[in-house]
């Protein structure tokens, strides 16, 4: 199948997703839960158990977040949408959709997108000035993944560092550290290889645009 | 068949051996070390060979991991086109407050240089400077002769040749392999 | 990268040794950046096996390569592109004097008609 249809397809998947998921079944928590199950089959046919758990495992911080608000609007009986005052049981009903909701958009995405490939999207009978956002995302996107690590090893390297006896203060300094790191590399790459990129566009894809 | 060789310390002379021997580095690449290599306090090494010869791998397969696993030491290592590196010692420096905010390589180098400084006045250990095609490398060379003399210096440069440094060559065998010897006299 | 900023690179394709590629994937996706063919891409991988002794394919992760053949594979990437007007920053710092050789004999060859420069870091435009 060449790589415009399937990501056609995909897209199209993910857009009849949005209408029946998010605006016609939105309040109807059996279709919602359905829709979550089937979905994760999905993914986990696609990308194993481990992989779907994986996956699940991310979005867990938020989930129980907002399982923690539609609570604590249950117990302060917070009005609904349209006004009139809510108790415990009808914002754990809204709660429960939302969050499978949730869930569910993050799988689906997954799902649709797992049958294109990268180099799918490098096939794609678009412009390189386009495909230059596709590029640069998978590039950002493995840079925040996979730099952490050695993030962690270089500062491992700076002297005072090596000191040793830890204290509690400056190891949580140091996670700061990391991270600020992380992001400081993150938005430099994008500026980077965006401007290197976009070198490359004007000097060796002149021609075409 | 490759067999990995230990590496001891002895730390009262400061002297950090690598015995003898075949270091397989990666899949395909493997490094035959042809004498017991020694990295002494005060020493200043260049390491040199051809683009692909394995130097780069030698230090961060071999020599790093067993110079970190050694106590009471500094270690600091400028990697070769240092960029991830660069950011974390910029966050590095913005957490401590450090003025200015260091922009690039070279400024990052010197915080670094100066944070190994001080960290010696403080706590006096082995120190370990280690140098993978660095920029400005000679500044940094005057600053270390200068304020640790100490220090061991190890640097890969295809550019500064520093006549007074021992070399180590990395001949390559085959695409493979590469043979790791201190050149003679 | 200031001199990507510069008013340079709106005139040359610049390639800098301290940035030499800009994907850590394939080589393929590499010269798809700079619009090499699969008729130039058996050049490229023949000059690369010539000057560095290593063989690559399309599908070779450039990750693996060795800083200095990262480099090599930089110039060469450039001098089998499209590009007119390419400046290279600092490329000696990065390659061993025979190597720097072969690739400055080979700008010379490939230069009918397109331009090369060569700047150290420090240089003054």
């Amino acid at each position: 199948m060449s790589a415009l249809i399937k990501f056609v397809l995909a897209t199209m998947a993910l857009i009849l997703f949005c209408v029946f998921f998010c605006v016609i079944w939105l309040d109807r928590l059996a279709l919602q839960l359905i829709g979550f199950l089937a979905l994760s089959m999905l993914l986990a046919s696609k990308r194993g158990f481990r992989g779907w758990f994986k996956q699940v495992r991310i979005l867990l911080p938020f989930t129980f977040t907002l399982a923690a608000v539609y609570l604590l609007f249950g117990l302060l009986k917070v009005s609904d949408p349209s006004g009139a005052r809510a108790g415990l049981e009808f914002w754990s009903v809204y709660g429960a959709n939302r969050i499978m909701l949730l869930l569910s958009s993050v799988l689906a995405i997954r799902v649709c997108y797992s049958y294109v490939s990268f180099d799918d999207l490098l096939a794609l009978p678009i412009r390189i000035s386009l495909l230059k956002y596709v590029i640069l995302g998978k590039l950002l996107y493995e840079a925040a993944f996979s730099s952490y690590r050695q993030i962690c090893f270089y500062q491992s390297l700076i002297p005072s560092l090596q000191v040793g006896g830890q204290s509690l203060k400056s190891r949580f300094n140091f996670r700061l550290a990391s991270l600020l790191a992380l992001l400081y590399y993150i938005i430099g790459e994008a500026k980077l290889k965006g401007e290197l990129i976009d070198n490359r566009i004007r000097h060796c894809h002149q021609r075409e645009e | 068949m490759a067999r990995l060789q230990g590496v001891s310390s002895d730390s009262g002379t400061g002297a950090m051996l690598i015995e003898a021997g075949s270091y397989p580095i990666w899949q395909d690449f493997t490094l035959w070390v042809e004498y017991e290599l020694e990295f002494r306090q005060g020493g200043f090494y260049h390491l040199t060979g051809q683009n692909g010869s394995g130097k780069s791998s030698f230090i961060s397969q071999l020599l790093l991991p067993r110079l970190l696993a050694l106590p009471h030491r500094y270690v600091l290592y400028l990697e070769q086109q240092m960029h991830l590196q660069l950011f974390t010692v910029k966050a590095f420096s913005a957490m401590n407050k450090a003025n200015p905010i260091l922009a690039d390589e070279s400024m990052a180098t010197q915080f670094l240089l100066k944070d190994l400084k001080k960290s010696f006045d403080q706590v006096p250990r082995d120190s370990y400077l280690i140098m993978d095609e660095t920029l400005y490398i000679d500044s940094h060379l005057a600053y270390v002769r200068q304020y640790l003399q100490t220090c061991c210096i190890i640097y890969t440069s295809h550019q500064s040749i520093q006549p007074e440094a021992e070399s180590i060559i990395f001949e390559p065998v085959s695409v493979e392999l590469s043979k790791v010897y201190v050149r003679p006299d | 990268m200031d001199i990507l900023l510069s008013a340079t690179a709106l005139t040359h394709l610049v390639c800098d040794a301290r940035h030499p590629l800009i994907s850590h994937w394939r080589l393929a996706d590499e010269m798809l950046l700079y619009n090499i063919g699969s008729g130039k891409a058996v050049e490229l991988i023949e000059d690369f096996f010539r000057i560095s002794g290593k063989a690559l394919t399309t599908k070779s992760r450039i990750s693996e390569l060795s800083g200095g053949q990262k480099v090599i594979l930089m110039i060469l990437l450039a001098i089998h592109s499209p590009a007119q007007r390419i400046l290279f920053v600092d490329i000696n710092h990065a390659l061993d004097p025979e190597k720097y050789a072969l690739l400055i004999a080979l700008t010379d060859g490939k230069a009918s008609g397109r331009e090369f420069r060569f700047r150290n870091r420090g240089d003054v435009d």
